[in-house]
């Protein structure tokens, strides 16, 4: 990240829209896999390198699957960065 | 039917389901979820099911395994193939809770249907309730036909999704799913790498 800040929820989730290509209004309430068709496993592969191209970390394989709301993305992030 | 096919490709290979993977099928389809057909339900049915498969024509079914043939992933298929046009269906796509075979495993069976066997096209059929793989179709690429189609499950007739590849499109889809294995296989060698240090 540019400014060295840590990403919020908030980034993740609009990341998260852009890539599932949802509608752009903003809620605050978290997204999961399971409850997002348009989540499939292609587009979880999408999510996963636009995260590390965005944050420019490297997730590990066996993490991927966990990788599955906006909250555990956050966590992830947040272990990763801070370290 | 018994065949010799094998497909490599870059963190995941296909080869022939063997009889010896009756166990692990049987165990796979139990973790499959709501919308598999209901099967073979001990494993003297799974093998059955495997001795009818053996003897059947064009019908091709495959493991999915990771590239070093150390950890089974999944089961794919490509059947029902009709020479004179030149087109088939694939399916009985099932993977392990948790697989990131996904995308590599769906273009292995297009290499597999494109590039080994020439067919002009392949379709798949999916539970309209299956949204998830719907979904995954869609994102691949596939157009939808446009017909309704219903599919059997387990002796009900149930709405579903055709999607459909042809030859022509196929470059296209190959080079967006090829990209995603390619990106994946590289994280995954990275991991092992490390693990081995």
């Amino acid at each position: 990240m540019s400014d060295g800040a840590l990403p919020s929820e908030a980034d993740v989730r609009r990341l998260l829209r852009t890539v599932l290509q949802l509608a752009s209004m903003e809620d605050d309430s978290e997204l999961r896999r399971e409850h997002l068709d348009a989540w499939d496993s292609l587009k979880h592969m999408e999510i996963v390198f636009a995260l590390e191209d965005r944050y420019g970390v490297r997730f590990d394989e066996s993490e991927f699957s966990a990788l599955d709301t906006s909250a555990a993305i956050t966590a992830a992030l947040h272990r990763y960065l801070a370290a | 039917m018994q065949h010799d096919v094998h497909i490599a490709g870059h963190a995941f290979r296909l080869r022939p389901v063997a009889a010896s993977d009756a166990s692990y099928l049987l165990e796979l389809r139990a973790a499959g979820g709501q919308f598999l057909n209901r099967g073979a339900s001990t494993l003297a049915e799974q093998r059955a099911w495997l001795d009818r498969y053996f003897v059947r024509d064009d019908d091709y079914c495959f493991i999915v395994e990771t590239a070093d043939g150390q950890r089974r992933e999944g089961l794919v298929g490509l059947y029902d193939i009709d020479h004179d046009a030149k087109a088939a269906e694939w399916g009985r796509w099932v993977l392990a809770p948790r697989s990131n075979a996904a995308v590599e495993s769906a273009l292995l069976v297009y290499r597999f249907a494109f590039d080994m066997l020439s067919l002009a096209s392949v379709r798949c059929r999916t539970l309209a309730g299956n949204a998830k793989v719907v979904a995954f179709h869609d994102s691949c690429g596939l157009a939808r036909i446009s017909a309704s189609v219903t599919i059997d499950h387990d002796g009900t007739r149930r709405a579903g999704v055709e999607h459909r590849l042809t030859q022509r499109q196929w470059p296209d889809v190959r080079a967006r799913l090829d990209g995603l294995a390619a990106r994946f296989a590289a994280t995954a060698l990275r991991e092992s790498g490390r693990r081995s240090r």
